[in-house]
Parts: C-alpha cells; sequence; structure tokens
C-alpha cells in the first residue's frame, strides 16, 4: 500500500469512528500510524468530514409536515398478500427444481478437488461481504475463539508467534473451514484455511505445493488430518516467508 | 418492523438521501413518501429487521433511476476543466457556516458523486452498504467518495472565499414526469 492508496481507502472511513474494527481499514490506519504526515491528514480529513456532516444532516432536515404525509399516505396501502405475488409461487417452483437437482449434482467429498477448495477460498477474500467474524491480534485467542466453535485448529509451527488479525469460521460443501489472518512483519497479509483432510479427495502432500487462484498466491499442504491453504495477496515469495 | 416506527426510523436520512438524488426539496418529499408506500406494502416480506435500512435506500434509489428513465437527457453545463490547487478549507470556516450554505454546494455535485457522499455523511451507512443500496462496486465508491469530497471542498473554498465563480457541472433539474 503506498501513501495514495491510503488516502483513497481512508476517504471512505466515517469520521465518527464507525468502522473502525472494519478489516478493510485496519491496513491504511496502520499505515497512518507510521506515517506522521499520513497521520497529520487523516487527523484534519477527519475534523473537516465531521464539521461538514454536522452541517449536511442539518441543512438536509425533512419539512416538518413530511412524517404525517407519509403515514397518511402509507395507511391508504394495503399489504400484498403473499399467495397472490406471482413471485411466491415462481420461487417455490424453482426452489423445488433447485433442491432437486443440488441432490443429484451435489459432489461427494472424494469427488471435491483441491483446486475447487482454492478457488472459493480466494472468492471469499475478495468477496465484497467479506469479514472476520473475531477481531484479535493474537494467534493463541483466535486459537481458543475457533475451539470455542468446535472448529479444530492446530497453529503450523512456523505461523505460531506471529500477530493476527482476527478469524472466522466458513463452510465448504458442509464442512468447516478456519480462517486465521496474520499480519507479518513486512506489513503484508496472510490467510490460513484450515479443512479436514476427508474434504476432499486429492488432498496435498506434506509438502506445501504452490499455486494461484484469482489474484492470490497459494500454498496447500497437509499434516495429519488437515489441509492448510495459505493465501497471499502479495505473490509467493510473502508465502516462503512463513514456510 | 411497523410503518410507524420505519418512518420515525429513517425518514430524515431518506429524505436527505432523496434530496441528494433530486437537487430539490418537493421531489425529495415524493420521492421518499413513495419509498415508505412501497414499504407499507411490500415490507412484511422483510424477515431481518436489519435489513430494512438498506431495502428503503435501495428503493428509493431504484425510484429515482425509474424517474430518470422516464426523463429526457438531463441537459448540463459542461464543467470546467481547469484545476485549481485544492483550497485549503478549515473545519473551523465549515463550522461558523450555514448549513444551507453547505447543502447548496453539495447540490452542486454531479449527482454520482453527491449520492454516495451524502450516504457518507449521513454517517449511518458503511461504504459496503453505500455500493449495495448504489449497486455499484466498492472501489468505484471509494474513489467516488474521495474525489467528491475533492468537488465539494473546490466549491465550498470557491463560495466561501467569495471568489471568482467557477463552472460546475450542475443538472438543470426539469419538471418530474407526472405519471
Amino acid at each position: 500500500m503506498n501513501h495514495q492508496e491510503a488516502k483513497l481507502i481512508l476517504s471512505a472511513c466515517r469520521p465518527g469512528g464507525a468502522d473502525a474494527a472494519d478489516p478493510r481499514f485496519q491496513e491504511a490506519l496502520e499505515f497512518a500510524r507510521r506515517d506522521p504526515e499520513l497521520a497529520a491528514w487523516l487527523a484534519r480529513e477527519r475534523r473537516l468530514d465531521t464539521a461538514i456532516g454536522i452541517k449536511v444532516r442539518e441543512g438536509a432536515q425533512p419539512p416538518a409536515h413530511l412524517k404525517s404525509a407519509i403515514l397518511a399516505a402509507s395507511r391508504m396501502v394495503r399489504p400484498m398478500p403473499w399467495y397472490r405475488q406471482p413471485a411466491w409461487v415462481a420461487a417455490a417452483a424453482l426452489l423445488v427444481g433447485l433442491l432437486a437437482l443440488a441432490v443429484l449434482l451435489a459432489p461427494k467429498s472424494s469427488e471435491l478437488e483441491l483446486a475447487q477448495f482454492q478457488r472459493a477460498m480466494a472468492e471469499i477474500l475478495v468477496s465484497k461481504e467479506f469479514r472476520l467474524d473475531h477481531m484479535t491480534p493474537s494467534a493463541t485467542e483466535a486459537q481458543r475463539w475457533l475451539a470455542d466453535r468446535r472448529v479444530d485448529f492446530v497453529m503450523p509451527a512456523k505461523l505460531e508467534g506471529q500477530p493476527t488479525m482476527g478469524c472466522r469460521v466458513v463452510e465448504w460443501h458442509g464442512h468447516q473451514v478456519s480462517l486465521v489472518c496474520f499480519k507479518l512483519d513486512g506489513g503484508e497479509t496472510v490467510h490460513l484455511f484450515t479443512v479436514a483432510r476427508e474434504a476432499m479427495g486429492n488432498a496435498p502432500t506434506e509438502h506445501p505445493q504452490f499455486s494461484s487462484a484469482g489474484r492470490y498466491s497459494t500454498a496447500a499442504w497437509s499434516r495429519d488430518d488437515k489441509v492448510y491453504l495459505l493465501a497471499a495477496s502479495r505473490g509467493e515469495a510473502v508465502l516462503k516467508k512463513v514456510l | 418492523m411497523d410503518i410507524e416506527l420505519a418512518v420515525e426510523t429513517y425518514h430524515e436520512g431518506l429524505f436527505a438521501f432523496a434530496l441528494s438524488l433530486a437537487g430539490n426539496r418537493d421531489d425529495a418529499c415524493e420521492l421518499t413518501q413513495e419509498a415508505f408506500c412501497r414499504f407499507a406494502s411490500k415490507g412484511h416480506q422483510l424477515r431481518e429487521r436489519a435489513k430494512v435500512k438498506t431495502w428503503l435506500f435501495t428503493t428509493l434509489y431504484r425510484l429515482f433511476l425509474g424517474w430518470k428513465r422516464r426523463e429526457s437527457r438531463l441537459p448540463h453545463f459542461e464543467m470546467s476543466a481547469v484545476e485549481h490547487e485544492l483550497p485549503h478549507l478549515a473545519p473551523e470556516v465549515v463550522e461558523s457556516t450555514d448549513a444551507g450554505l453547505i447543502m447548496e454546494a453539495l447540490l452542486q455535485l454531479e449527482e454520482r458523486y453527491r449520492a454516495p457522499l451524502m450516504l457518507f455523511y449521513l454517517e449511518d451507512h458503511s461504504y459496503e452498504e453505500i455500493a449495495l443500496i448504489l449497486d455499484t462496486p466498492v472501489g468505484t465508491v471509494m474513489s467516488r467518495l474521495s474525489r467528491g469530497k475533492e468537488q465539494l471542498r473546490r466549491v465550498l473554498g470557491t463560495d466561501l472565499s467569495d471568489s471568482v465563480p467557477r463552472t460546475v457541472s450542475i443538472p438543470i433539474h426539469r419538471q418530474r414526469p407526472t405519471s
């Protein structure tokens, strides 16, 4: 991330602090903490955004009569009964069809492949709904949080002691997958997915296999009854630092 | 959520958003009212209360797009391509400025900037919710917020310093369609 990218991202951060926990802002905020010039810019931006926000909200107050006008108008509108909504009938028919299809076509674990797992996890990382359910800088705390949710997770030796950003649990074809995001010393972020070995037919060997999925470089390996997938957006070199 | 609670909770924010889209208070009132009428008719289908806010804002935005589709193309004054140094705008200056003047400046911006900016300044919506409401990628929302703030500060900097007027993109809002 450079100065300009950090500014662009931080421009979308609400001044009142409502976005402070959002992982997308974490890196830019961290960058600002290390860069006095950017920190000063951010402080000015927040003061100005706060001042403008107050004035905009004050200047966009609705007329006094609007609330009663809305309520009067809405009383004349009757809710449409569900059975009259064609969308319900169509949706029900579609659902039955899709369920039948899903049962017929659902892949068995042995048919699921590592490549599918890599693609699915990379899609999660770039999804605009991406989030971490538990934010913590402590890998031990992340492990504890996952254990509380009965997600079996063993920290690979080389990642022990690395600070984390947080973790969450995702589901892949009925299998629970743990995700822990780590912050490396150089500022890079790596994402570690762990899933049961039985989840796929062609689990990788114990030696990391490097590949790519979308804009992510990945390394996958097996250890005991688990498959690990490490992903980084800044190339294979970042992965090799921790493997 | 019943209609009365929804109106009580969201009508101010929806009106502000409608104002940023329509550019005038009469149309903003009508858009807001229409969004709530849709909610009265279909809102009971929303099972999650948390989704009411996004549903209302998205519905209002779609109503506005429907209006626009029925309109002829809006004539625009072309924006001056002259790029000036971004005027320094001190928060104290904004704090002592009339809110109406700040709103006027916001309404002078192009719609693609003023809609996300209004949602941002309401502070009720994350950038992801703004992207959802405006059906726009997250990255685009971020760049529009950044660019929109620059434009707003230019307009405010010019207005507040009372210097030579500059040309900005001003949509000429014509009469809303009657149907």
